[in-house]
This record gives structure tokens, C-alpha cells and sequence, in this order.
């Protein structure tokens, strides 16, 4: 699915998060929103997948307006910073959750929804934890759970908020590589939030600079790198 | 006093005393007279006592006092976990007011609060003469009971749920709500649950309350035998009575159920700490 | 404070309806203006009846004021005895590591899940004439039943955790570090308490003091059972409550239950203002 933003701003009182801002993401497409706290770049991440909604500005799925949409209705897969995962029920559960929370008509028997989450489950290499509870698992584990859960319900798109954040610095490199593999086994578009430059350039094709509400520049890592659109980008990415 | 076997060391001062004073009032106040109850009930012995509590006005009340207790605490379940929930997720004129009136059912001596509510619902009262004509009669029936066990109960729920609505992470209702789970999907399967400690805390401290609350019923209960006689009053009639025997038994008989009901609410917080865990 | 009904966030993917947020607010004020607001408004209404004057003789006749003396003397007994028990069980409890602690917890909290009414039966049962150590306090010519001290000793069952499980999670909180300092820079113990600990938890001490002086002036059950009901002399304001409205003198009843209704108020008020300004000194979690 391509995306494109159009003209989007966003204000929280008499606060602006976001100046009215651009950009087309290619269908396939693993984009990163690169910039530090404050820039902008979870606002606008969450705009797309419906938890927040803009002050003014379009937001089109395949060509299509998809502004007034609801969360449930966009079915955007959203990995959130802590992962948000429901610790009153186990791993099994909580990649199911989704399925099980369609209406009568659309949900899978229950044969069906083991089938699949079995097979996410070994997709994040983790084919043995379904029993587990949240609180039994690693921080990696944590994350490639979330992960395994916003593919369940066969999103349109992929989001995912600083999905390494939380963790240290070797698992972060591994799960980087894990979550190259899941974006080119599914082909799915991607977005995600990052404030780490060496992150976005190693793993994105193309790369969002954002700072106070603004896009910077657009570009992939090489070009960045090599032609920074600003002293602010030039700064940002040889940090 | 050197208690360094019982205890570890620390540097503060200050043990001995304080944990004297502590075991002092504690014993005199509370495990001797508790202990002087259940040694009256041994010399009484479990078979007489057995056939003091079997008469039937005793069942009845004992019974009642249960009964009332129950169907109260499961409305302030229901109600104080709504009330929770409007004060901390919604702002509207009246909250802060509504929030402090809460604990009212705590400040308000029991006795005053049982005469309020007679002189509401009593056939010639405000509320009373409004139900009238329906026939529905709340003073001197077990609704009455009802009634004054819901004022007294009121707050636990709300109180003990409170705080863990406002710790809530909103990250998790988000993320429901991007699986395509509905608001009300989301409501029942992963904000109840979050909350069925706490709520389950909250009943059984509302329902160990009501099960011997006195001063709140008397006045509005009508206090017919077999019918509106709560546990509690049997006991003052009897030892009234000077019959100290039958006093004890249903005395024992209350405190059992108290015994339990603590029990039931350390199993529930041990369960919710091991079931939750910290993510 | 707005007069419509808006979430704390205005976000509607966290929020519900908005016809379902106009049902249950309407619910709730609905349900609490019946349950809460309309008794209290009803105890001062049927003081009033006759009229203020009515109101204020009936609180100025003999058997009033002495029940309202006794009132007043059994809270400023019972109160301070309980902080300092309190305080006690809190430090014991929080500054040191021993055995058994969980278990002392529950037993403190124990008067909390046992009636009022067997509280005073089992005080009749350890104090009275027919005990052993009722009848040794016979003999050297103290009553405890049917007399003050019995009627201090049930307040105190029926108050005893008040201030202790305030305290306890505040200093539960707050750890040893700060005392631990204060005796490395050479303040002596009681200088230690005074000057770091008892700063630190006097506002949630002031919190715990104020519910359990509201419960201990309105206890009814376990008062009922060991004052004996000798009008003048064990009578408190509850108490005499009940025989006034037993007697059918509605007024003379209601007048006195407007008093505590007063009190409650002010409690409340306290309460409320404790909590707002003082909310992050205070424990987190409170219940009762």
C-alpha cells in the first residue's frame, strides 16, 4: 500500500507539533523518521495510524482519503515504544487478541487463529513461548511478541515506534537484522520512529529528517549523508 | 530489650520500645479480648455451641446479615467501579464535590446515617411517600437492610479501584484499538481484567463490613425475628439478656466468617502479584 | 472546570462514546445525590423542623451535654493513644527486618474485617464480672464494663489501624536513608525522630488522626455492647442518639446528629484539602 501525507499539521492546544507537513511512502517501502525528541516524528507516525488525528491536512492509503477513518478501520500493525502488551494474558493470547476481536462473521475458527499464530510465532523465531505470560519474557522477546501481535491482524502497513529503544545495545543490532527480514518477507510498507541516525541509515531505504515540526530532508542514507539539506541534518546525521 | 535473634541488625534505634508499645496496646486491645472470646466458646464446647447457632431464628439472622452483605456489596461492586471510572477518565461540573462525598459513608457516624435514611424512606418520609403508591416498602424490609448496607459499603470499591484506574497505561488501550478491537471489546477483555484485583479487594472489605455492620441497620431494618433480625443484634439482645452462652456462639459464628473473608483478601492480593508480575 | 462532559484527553480512541459518557455521568450524579446527598440533607432538615431554637435547647438539655462531653473526652483519649501506637507499630514495622511481619499486618488490620458489636462482646467476655480478670478488677474497685475505660478500650478496637496503615506505606516509601544520616552526623535517636522522620509523615499522621477521631466521636455497635446505656454516665452522642430516637423525640435525636453531621463535614473538608495539596505525601494507594 502507498501512502501520502498532504499537507498535514497537528496542534495540542496552543502548542504545534507539527507545521503542516508532505510526504509520499512508496508501496514496500522501509522508511525511517529520524529526529530528536520533540521533532514531530511519533506525532506524525501516530497520525497515520489513527490515534491521533490532525488539526488540518489529508492523509490518502492507496490514493484513497483516509483521514476521517478510524483506528480499527485503518488496520495499520502499531508496535508501540513499551510494547504495550496485555500482561493478564499470555503470548498465545496476545498475538491472537486481534483475530479473536472481529466480528462474528470475519473471525477465523479457532483452528485457524492456532495456525497462525503458530506460524508468527516461528516467523519471530520464537516458536516455543506461546504459554508464556508477558512478564516471563526478555525485553528482545518483548518486543518480537509485539511485533508477531500488529502482523497478526495482516495489517496494511507497518508502524513502529523507537521499536528499539528500550533495549540494549547487542540485542538492539540483532533485532535490527530481524526486523529487515520481516519487512522483506512481507513486503509490507513500513514506518518507523527513531532518534538514532546510525539506525535509520543502516536499515531504512529512505530516510525522513525531522526537527521542531518540520521535514528536513527526504532522501536515502548515501545521499543524506553525502548532500545534507541543512547545518541542522549535517549535524544531526554525523552525530 | 535485646531481640537480636528475632530480628537483623540495623542501625536505627528504637526497636525495643517501639515494638513494645506496638505488641502492648495490640495485645490488650485486640488479641485478648478476641482470645477471651474464642476461649469462652472452647469451655462452651464446639457441640453446644453447635446447637445454639442451629436454632433457627439464629440461622435466619445469621443468614440475613449474609445475604444483605452480598447482594449490597455486588451493587457497590458494579457502582463504585462506574463511579471510578467517570472521576478519574471524565471531567464535568460537580466532580471534585462528588470525589470528596465519597468517603462521606466514612466520616458519618453509623447511627446518624441509619436515622437519615429511616426518616427518607419510612412511609411518611421524602422517598417514602414517593414509592407509596407503587406499593414498594423500603423501612422495616430487608431492602431497608439493603439500603443502609450499600450506604456503609460505598466507598471501598471505589476507593481501592481509584488509584489503579489512574495508573492505567493508555499505550494499552491504544494498542486494542489498532488490533481492530471495538471500544467496548476492549473495555471488557483487557480493562476489566487489569482492574479484577483491586475490584475484588475492594468487595471483599466492603462485604466483611456489612456482614457485621449494626449502627447503620437497626433503625431502618424493623427488627422483626425470622425476617429482618440482623446477626449482630442478636447478640446485643442476648447478652442483654445476660445470656452470655448464646452471645458467644453467634459471636464465633460472625468472627469465622471474618477469619475467612481476611484470608480471601491476602489469596487475592498474593494471586494478583503473582499473576501480574511487573512488565 | 467546564460544565460539559469532555474526557481528560480529548482523544476518542481512549474514550467512549459520547452518549455513553452523558449516560453513566448522569448515572453517577443521579445515584449519589439519592445515596449520599439527600441523607445528609434529611438529618439537618429534621433538626430544623421547629425551628433553630427547638434545635439548640434540645442540645443544651443535661443528658446532651453530658453526651457530648463524654464524646468529646473518649476522642481525645483514644486519638492521641492511637497515633502514638501507630507511630510505634510504623517504625517498628518499617525500619527494621524481622520475622513474622506480614503476619503482624494482618493482625493490625484485623478490627477493620471483625464487627463492632462482637469487638464489645468479646470486651464484656475478657472485662466483665463473670471473668477472671473481670472479677480481679471487681476486687480492687475498678469497673471497666458498663463504666469509661470499657468505652475507651471498644473505641480503641474499633480505631486501631486507622493511623498505623497510613503511616505505614509513607514510611515504607521513604526508607532509612534520611534517619541513617541524621545518626552518622551524631543526632541522637529522639533528636533523629523529631527532626527527620516526624517532618516527613506529619501529613499523612494529620490524614490517619483525622479518621480515626471521625470514627472514633460516631462509633455505635461496640459502644452499644460495653457502655451498659446508663443515661449521664455512659451515654455518648451515638448512644444517646438511639434512646432519643427510640423515644420518639425526633428532634432532640436529629439535633444531636446534625453535631456529627457537622463533624463529618469538617472531616470531609480536611480530608479533601489534605489531599489536594498534600497528594504526592500521602500514599498513593488508600483504602479503608
Amino acid at each position: 500500500m502507498f501512502v501520502e501525507i498532504e499537507e498535514i499539521a497537528k496542534e495540542f492546544g496552543a502548542e504545534r507539533a507539527l507545521h503542516p507537513v508532505s510526504l509520499s511512502i512508496p508501496s514496500g517501502a522501509l522508511i525511517a523518521l529520524l529526529g530528536p525528541s520533540g521533532s514531530g516524528k511519533t506525532t506524525l507516525l501516530r497520525i497515520l495510524a489513527g490515534l491521533e488525528f490532525p488539526t488540518s491536512g489529508r492523509v490518502l492509503f492507496n490514493g484513497e482519503d483516509a483521514t476521517g477513518m478510524t483506528v480499527q478501520q485503518r488496520r495499520a500493525g502499531f508496535v508501540f515504544q513499551h510494547y504495550a502488551l496485555f500482561r493478564h494474558m499470555t503470548v498465545f493470547e496476545n498475538v491472537a487478541y486481534g483475530l479473536r476481536a472481529r466480528k462474528r462473521k470475519e473471525r477465523p475458527t479457532e483452528a485457524e487463529i492456532g495456525r497462525r499464530v503458530n506460524r508468527l510465532l516461528d516467523l519471530i523465531q520464537l516458536p516455543d513461548i506461546g504459554p508464556r505470560y508477558p512478564s516471563q519474557l526478555s525485553g528482545g522477546q518483548r518486543q518480537r511478541v509485539a511485533l508477531a501481535r500488529a502482523l497478526a491482524i495482516e495489517p496494511r502497513m507497518l508502524l513502529l515506534d523507537e521499536p528499539f529503544g528500550a533495549l540494549d545495545a547487542k540485542v538492539r543490532k540483532e533485532l535490527r537484522q530481524g526486523l529487515r527480514e520481516i519487512h522483506d518477507t512481507t513486503g509490507l510498507t513500513t514506518v518507523f520512529v527513531t532518534h538514532d541516525q546510525e539506525e535509520a541509515m543502516e536499515l531504512a531505504d529512505l530516510v525522513v529528517v525531522m526537527s521542531m515540526g518540520r521535514i528536513e530532508q527526504v532522501g536515502r542514507p548515501g545521499d543524506i549523508r553525502a548532500r545534507p539539506a541543512s547545518e541542522f541534518v549535517r549535524a544531526f546525521t554525523t552525530a | 530489650m535485646r531481640t537480636g535473634i528475632l530480628r537483623s541488625a540495623s542501625p536505627l534505634p528504637g526497636f525495643g520500645l517501639s515494638f513494645g508499645i506496638m505488641m502492648t496496646v495490640l495485645s490488650i486491645v485486640v488479641l485478648l479480648p478476641i482470645a477471651a472470646l474464642l476461649g469462652r466458646g472452647l469451655t462452651i464446647g464446639p457441640a453446644d455451641l453447635w446447637e445454639m447457632v442451629n436454632s433457627q431464628r439464629i440461622r435466619s439472622a445469621l443468614l440475613l446479615s449474609f445475604r444483605a452483605a452480598l447482594i449490597a456489596s455486588l451493587f457497590n461492586l458494579v457502582f463504585g467501579l462506574v463511579l471510578a471510572w467517570v472521576l478519574v477518565r471524565y471531567r464535568f461540573w460537580g466532580r471534585r464535590l462528588i470525589d470528596a462525598a465519597i468517603d462521606l459513608p466514612f466520616a458519618l457516624p453509623t447511627a446518624v446515617a441509619g436515622i437519615a435514611l429511616t426518616a427518607l424512606y419510612a412511609p411518611n418520609g421524602v422517598f417514602g411517600q414517593l414509592l407509596a403508591p407503587f406499593n414498594i416498602k423500603i423501612a422495616y424490609t430487608e431492602i431497608g437492610i439493603w439500603l443502609a448496607l450499600i450506604f456503609i459499603g460505598l466507598p471501598f470499591v471505589v476507593r481501592t479501584v481509584q488509584p489503579v484506574i489512574e495508573e492505567l497505561d493508555r499505550e494499552i488501550e491504544e494498542a486494542s484499538a489498532t488490533l481492530g478491537a471495538r471500544r467496548i471489546y476492549t473495555l471488557y477483555r483487557v480493562i476489566l481484567p487489569t482492574l479484577t484485583p483491586a475490584l475484588l479487594t475492594g468487595f471483599a472489605l466492603a462485604l466483611a463490613r456489612s456482614v457485621g455492620e449494626y449502627g447503620s441497620v437497626i433503625f431502618i431494618a424493623g427488627n422483626l425475628p425470622l425476617q429482618t433480625e440482623i446477626a449482630p443484634l442478636l447478640i446485643v439482645i442476648r447478652l442483654e439478656e445476660y445470656n452470655y452462652d448464646a452471645a458467644t456462639a453467634i459471636g464465633l459464628a460472625m468472627l469465622l466468617i471474618s477469619f475467612a473473608m481476611l484470608l480471601a483478601i491476602n489469596a487475592i492480593q498474593i494471586w494478583s502479584r503473582r499473576r501480574m508480575g511487573d512488565v | 472546570m467546564s460544565d460539559i462532559a469532555y474526557p481528560v484527553r480529548a482523544n476518542p480512541v481512549t474514550t467512549e462514546p459520547r452518549l455513553a459518557r452523558y449516560i453513566l455521568i448522569g448515572t453517577v450524579v443521579v445515584l449519589i445525590a439519592i445515596l449520599l446527598f439527600a441523607p445528609l440533607i434529611a438529618v439537618f432538615a429534621e433538626a430544623l423542623r421547629e425551628g433553630w431554637s427547638a434545635a439548640i435547647s434540645s442540645l443544651s438539655e443535661p443528658d446532651a451535654r453530658s453526651a457530648i462531653r463524654l464524646t468529646l473526652l473518649v476522642a481525645a483519649v483514644v486519638v492521641p493513644l492511637n497515633a502514638v501506637f501507630g507511630i510505634a507499630a510504623a517504625w517498628a514495622i518499617t525500619k527494621f527486618d524481622f520475622r513474622g511481619k506480614a503476619f503482624l499486618i494482618t493482625l493490625i488490620d484485623l478490627p477493620f474485617s471483625v464487627s463492632p458489636v462482637v469487638a464489645g462482646l468479646a470486651l464484656v467476655l475478657l472485662f466483665g464480672s463473670n471473668s477472671a480478670l473481670g472479677a480481679w478488677f471487681i476486687a480492687h474497685d475498678m469497673k471497666i464494663v458498663f463504666a469509661l475505660p470499657g468505652i475507651l478500650l471498644a473505641t480503641m478496637f474499633v480505631t486501631f489501624p486507622f493511623v498505623a496503615r497510613e503511616l505505614i506505606p509513607v514510611m515504607m516509601e521513604q526508607g532509612r536513608a534520611e534517619e541513617e544520616a541524621a545518626l552518622t552526623l551524631g543526632a541522637s535517636g529522639w533528636r533523629t525522630f523529631f527532626t527527620v522522620t516526624l517532618p516527613n509523615i506529619r501529613w499523612a499522621l494529620l490524614y490517619g488522626v483525622l479518621l480515626c477521631n471521625a470514627r472514633a466521636m460516631g462509633e455505635f455497635g461496640a459502644v452499644a455492647v460495653i457502655s451498659g446505656k446508663i443515661r449521664g454516665e455512659t451515654t455518648t452522642m451515638p448512644i444517646m442518639i438511639e434512646m432519643l430516637y427510640n423515644e420518639y423525640l425526633s428532634v432532640a435525636a436529629f439535633s444531636l446528629a446534625a453535631a456529627l453531621a457537622m463533624l463529618a463535614l469538617v472531616t470531609l473538608l480536611l480530608k479533601s484539602l489534605l489531599e489536594w495539596r498534600y497528594a504526592d505525601l500521602l500514599s498513593a494507594t488508600r483504602r479503608h
